[in-house]
């Protein structure tokens, strides 16, 4: 189970409480989900509908950043290239 | 010295009796990796096993490597629950799952393993006018295409499913089912080791711990692979790794558009025979059946987020729990004793990827997502025609990696909105 806070408008609950919009890419960009920290776009569908930040280690779920648009954190340890 | 795989038979256990059963040989050769094979497979799953298995039998070609990075059908194949059914709706489908359902029905004899298929019968609930017109679609497809499926109407369902609740009360009102009396289940280990032992005793080798590092290419063909146990070279490389080939093929320039997602099973303390039959419900997200053993077999819905952790999250345990006392208050008092996840690989269009893909000589079997225990047989015949003779295998053909860009799809997510 995650367990997310919005960084726009502080709500927190489990992942029911938002939608997975996939990888953190910008269109066109190609790259596919592997093993490891990897950048997501995430929904705030039962708070605000703000699309925020959030990176994640696909093995072991922990969740290791979360920003607003535009405050992407530099690289992080452990993230794909 | 290798002793030679014998035939299970009645003969053979009696003559084992008498030698307190040590004179059995391994189900399968435990391999060395040798420096080159005419073909590499990567996956030790169903799909790997099954394609190296009929190269093998049917073609001749037995200088093949099946790498495995853990143990033989460690992945999805002995994780699932084991639904075998072909009541799909696009002829592509029915036409791949038709197949492997019809070569389901001698596999053991086929194999000289018992797999323990048990076609039951199979009952896709409805519960609304939608799903019946949805379902009846499917039905009249199917008996287009020879696959005896029909509709059967609410009385018709309570005498298969006694133990349904479809009181008035009910949120669910039941509308009738979809019917498919082949449907069932089999043993899926037994479905992998039996693949395995065949392909073995024809010469195929197979090595478990061989973790596959990269594919090598020369740009334009391939070379073959980079394992944990040492390089190995082949002209031919089929990855059948489940939701690892994205990332092992994404490096020679191939995007499948695959998603891993965590899809977990529950098994309930063994119970008195009381469920015949296989019961999917699209509508609640959930699907049960019995084992020989006595054991409820549980499904439910994948997560909602994608992963490679093989456990899935506690939302979807409690969704799916309740949905099967939705549909079966009466087991609200029964044990789970186990519980576990697999990652599965999901493609847009809820339909596998086969075929060639990147420099020359390499093929993918992959993206089966929550379905693809019941396709191994057929994807394993038609994926070993395609190597040997490129595309004349004409179940497989329309699958290739292309139909997305050429907006091709075989769209079967109405059949795989409850995870089987
Ligand atoms: C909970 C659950 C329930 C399911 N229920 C059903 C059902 O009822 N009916 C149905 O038809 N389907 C069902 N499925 C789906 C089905 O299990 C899969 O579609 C099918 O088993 C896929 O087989 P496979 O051979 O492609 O993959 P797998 O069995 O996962 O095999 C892939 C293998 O590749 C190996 N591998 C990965 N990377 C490497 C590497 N780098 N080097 C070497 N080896 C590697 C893995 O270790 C693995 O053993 C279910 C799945 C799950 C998880
Ligand atoms: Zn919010």
């Amino acid at each position: 189970m995650l367990l997310i806070t919005c960084p726009v408008c502080s709500i927190a609950g489990d992942e029911t409480e938002f939608t997975c919009g996939g990888l953190y890419t910008a269109p066109g960009d190609q790259r596919v989900y592997a093993r490891g920290i990897s950048r997501e776009w995430w929904l705030c569908e039962s708070g605000c509908g703000s699309w925020f930040g959030l990176a994640r280690h696909t093995g072991n779920q922990r969740i290791s950043a979360i920003w607003v648009p535009g405050e992407e954190p530099d690289a992080l340890p452990g993230e794909i290239a | 010295m290798r002793r030679p795989t014998r035939r299970y038979s009645f003969s053979s256990l009696l003559r084992e009796a008498r030698h307190h059963h040590r004179g059995w040989a391994p189900a399968w050769r435990k391999a060395e990796p040798k420096p080159s094979y005419d073909v590499v497979i990567i996956g030790g799953g169903g799909h790997g096993l099954a394609t190296a298995y009929y190269l093998a039998k049917l073609h001749g070609i037995t200088k093949v490597a099946v790498l495995e990075k853990g143990w033989l059908g460690g992945g999805n194949t002995a994780r699932n629950t084991a639904i075998i059914r072909s009541n799909y709706l696009r002829p592509q489908s029915m036409a791949l799952y038709g197949l492997s359902h019809s070569l389901f029905e001698h596999l053991s004899q086929e194999l000289d393993f018992n797999v323990f298929y048990s076609p039951r019968g199979l009952v896709e609930l409805a519960f609304s006018r939608q799903s019946m017109d949805a379902l009846s679609r499917t039905a009249d497809a199917n008996r287009h295409f020879g696959i005896k499926t029909w509709m059967i109407p609410p009385d018709e369902v309570r005498s298969l499913l006694p133990m349904l609740d479809d009181g008035p009360h009910k949120r669910y009102p039941l509308f009738g089912a979809l019917y498919q009396p082949r449907g069932g289940i089999a043993r899926h280990d037994a479905v992998a080791w039996a693949y395995a032992r065949m392909a073995s005793k024809l010469g195929v080798e197979i090595i478990e711990e061989c973790d596959v590092e990269n594919i090598m290419t020369d740009g334009a063909k391939i070379l073959g692979v980079r394992t944990s146990r040492g390089r190995i070279a082949a002209g031919t490389v089929m990855v059948a790794a489940a939701a690892d080939t994205p990332p092992l093929v994404a490096p020679l320039g191939v995007n499948l558009p695959i998603e891993p997602v965590n899809l977990q099973a529950f098994v309930s303390e063994p119970l008195k025979p009381l469920l015949d039959v296989v019961v999917l419900a699209g509508a609640v997200d959930g699907y049960i059946s019995q084992s020989d053993k006595g054991e409820l077999v549980i499904g439910g819905a994948t997560d909602r987020y994608p992963g490679y952790s093989r456990r899935g999250s506690l939302p979807e345990i409690e969704k799916t729990a309740a949905s099967m006392l939705e549909l079966f208050p009466t087991l609200s008092r029964v044990r789970m004793m186990r519980h576990w996840g697999g990652t599965v690989d999901i493609t847009p269009d809820r339909s596998p990827i086969l075929g060639p893909a990147g420099p020359d000589g390499l093929f993918v079997n992959c993206g089966w997502g929550t379905g693809g225990f019941k396709a191994i047989p057929g994807s394993g015949f038609s994926m070993a025609a395609m190597i040997t003779s490129g595309n004349a295998a004409r179940v497989a053909e329309p699958y290739g990696l292309d139909r997305f860009a050429q907006g091709r799809l075989i769209d079967e997510s109405a059949a795989s909105a409850v995870a089987h």
